[in-house]
């Protein structure tokens, strides 16, 4: 490999016009919360950083990632990843397949040892010796140990790497750990979401060229910046949710004039995502708009939340369901023993009453 | 125990001691209106139940008047419980912390005792100090205290993240990390609300038996601060460790 070109060389290279690059740059600027004076800055990132090389491992994974990545057509976005990131490596998309494949991966990571992004999508299966995610003959947490000892940091894309999702769903066959949980000695940074935006995988990749670190995160590692708030403070049916307008069922008529879903389910007010500001697919739409509630899938274990129609999930615990079931079994409880305990208690003081007053006319009846 | 410095009126058939003083009379009543107000709005959020009769969101805010209403009330209720909290040492001698001594086993003996003797319907008046709580109540009331903690710091956890990196997201935003998720604290919450419910039924229910049936005063006592007890009754020391009888 030559002497690494740049982010802007790559583009001007694939035939796409600065006036394009200006507006994916300004775009991005945007989406990451930066002010508007910062514009210039990551222009100038872009224009003399040597692009930095990405790898994209998929492990235990539905790669709905990577067609969430594949598939946005902001300006550019497809491109910056396909090409102007220098994605090096990526199983479904590449042309390379078999050994060829594996020995550019291994090759590409020695040269750029201690440079290059990893971008992990899918879990890590651990049980049984990780047997239950195979790459090119080495098991998924060797593969991932491996390629993480020269990356500079690791993008966990999609809720399998960041927090489990679907693959570590009770009862976790394959004792599939997310990446933070393997990897401890990098830097790594959870973008959940099944799949999550493309706008923020590539966001925070441009972040990481334009400043050489990682966006601020969050207590779940997510950068600050996409997953700062809830989907509930920013989405367009809030005013009917303060209004007190909900959907009761998916076909009443506030599901046709487009009410707030919180009463059929919607995860809104406690994921945070995105979805209701950058949306999906050039802004078109997000679940929310398309009179579906949110599942909250950028939240940990959201699978295990279940059902998902319902706005507080079950407790896991068995032979229970709602939290008002077991809330009212144990209000109807103490209602039961307390009113039994005050009737004993009252029928106990009436009888020593009567005994007493039987006593005294006794003495009466004696006296007389 | 302390006898000369408790306030007592003698009347003709009955004894009546000052147990609550004016703060925790008043502190107690904010509590019925605060909860009462909580519980209301709480079920309102958490499953709406009424739906305004409007076309157009801007007609009306019945959601977000509950919300308001309930982050209102939730800092009255957690400013006062705070205050009453201070008043456990600071208040009068039925209402301090040196009788809760969970470290001796006298104070286990005691709770123990009282729970069979409210079993086995007794209830037995004995030492003076229990005049205010009795073992087992000021047990059950310091749970109770813990439990509504869990549930403010829960609550302002969840109303800190309407912005996130704010005053209270600052000072609870640990809480939801540590329950795993937002929806887990919701959940909690809720099943935290229904505790309390079931401590209300117990207590609203026993207070009005013990002043109708047990003329103990326990009811007006919160009004009055007088709980009425027998002429010519006597505190009796350990009761718990003489034999039955």
């Amino acid at each position: 490999m030559q002497k690494q070109e740049t982010f802007y060389e790559a583009v001007r290279r694939n035939g796409i016009s600065r006036r394009d690059f200006l507006r994916f740059c300004f775009l991005t600027t945007a989406y990451l919360g930066l002010e508007s004076s910062m514009f210039s800055k990551v222009v100038r990132a872009l224009e003399s950083k040597p692009r930095p090389p990405v790898f994209w491992l998929n492990f235990a994974a539905c790669t709905c990632c990577t067609e969430s990545l594949i598939r946005s057509s902001r300006p550019l976005i497809s491109d910056v990843i396909l090409t102007a990131i220098s994605l090096d490596y990526m199983e479904t998309i590449q042309a390379a397949a078999g050994h060829q494949a594996e020995e550019i991966v291994w090759e590409g990571m020695k040269k750029n040892f201690g440079n290059y992004i990893l971008a992990v999508e899918g879990s890590v299966p651990t049980k049984d010796g990780g047997v239950y995610c195979t790459v090119g003959g080495m098991t998924a947490i060797e593969y991932l140990k491996k390629a993480a000892r020269g990356a500079k940091a690791i993008i966990s894309v999609g809720s399998c790497s960041s927090f489990g999702c679907v693959t570590t769903a009770y009862p976790n066959p394959t004792g599939a750990k997310p990446i933070y949980k393997i990897i401890t000695d990098k830097p790594v940074v959870n973008i959940p979401g099944c799949p999550p935006i493309a706008e923020v995988i590539v966001g925070t990749i441009v972040h990481l060229i334009t400043f050489d670190s990682l966006p601020e995160l969050d207590s779940l590692k997510r950068p600050k910046v996409f997953y700062g708030q809830r989907i509930h403070d920013k989405c367009y049916r809030r005013a009917f949710f303060d209004a007190g307008m909900f959907v009761e069922k998916f076909d009443d008529e506030g599901a046709r004039k487009g009410w707030c879903l919180y009463k059929v389910g919607c995860r809104g007010p406690v994921t945070y995502n995105s979805c209701s500001v950058v949306k999906w697919n050039e802004g078109t739409s997000f679940p929310i708009q398309s009179g579906h509630p949110c599942l909250g899938c950028s939240e940990p274990d959201y699978w295990d939340k279940t059902p998902l129609y319902q706005h507080v999930a079950n407790v896991p615990l068995p032979g229970f369901a709602t939290a008002d079931e077991i809330g009212k079994g144990f209000a109807i409880g103490v209602a039961i023993a307390t009113g039994a305990h005050l009737a004993a208690s009252i029928v106990k003081k009436v009888a020593q009453k009567a005994e007493k007053t039987g006593v005294k006319e006794e003495k009466k009846q004696k006296e007389e | 125990m302390q006898a000369n410095q408790i306030y007592r009126v003698e009347s003709e058939c009955v004894t009546r001691y000052y147990v609550w003083d004016s703060v925790v009379r008043v502190s107690h009543w904010i509590n019925v209106i605060a909860v009462g107000v909580l519980i209301f709005t709480g079920f309102y959020i958490s499953t709406p139940f009424y739906r305004p009769t409007v076309d157009e969101p801007f007609g009306a805010t019945v959601m977000a008047t509950m919300k308001n209403l309930h982050f209102l009330f939730a800092i009255i209720f957690t400013l006062n419980g705070l205050f009453r909290a201070y008043w456990f040492f600071a208040g009068n001698t039925y209402r301090q912390w040196f009788r809760f001594h969970i470290w001796k086993a006298d104070f286990w003996k005691e709770a123990w005792w009282k729970l069979k003797d409210y079993i086995t319907l007794r209830y037995t008046d004995y030492e003076l100090h229990t005049l205010g709580h009795n073992t087992l109540a000021t047990l059950t009331y310091v749970i109770l205290f813990l439990v509504a903690s869990v549930q403010g710091l829960t609550g302002f956890a969840m109303a800190g993240k309407i912005n996130p990196g704010g005053f209270f997201d600052t000072l609870f935003g640990w809480v939801i990390p540590l329950f795993g998720g937002e929806a887990n604290v919701r959940m909690i919450h809720k099943l935290i609300m229904w505790g309390i419910i079931g401590f209300m039924i117990h207590h609203i229910s026993f207070v009005i038996y013990l002043e109708v049936f047990r003329e103990k005063g326990m009811l007006s006592s919160m009004i009055t601060g007088l709980k009425t007890r027998p002429l010519g009754w006597e505190p009796v020391e350990k009761p718990w460790e003489k034999k039955e009888g």
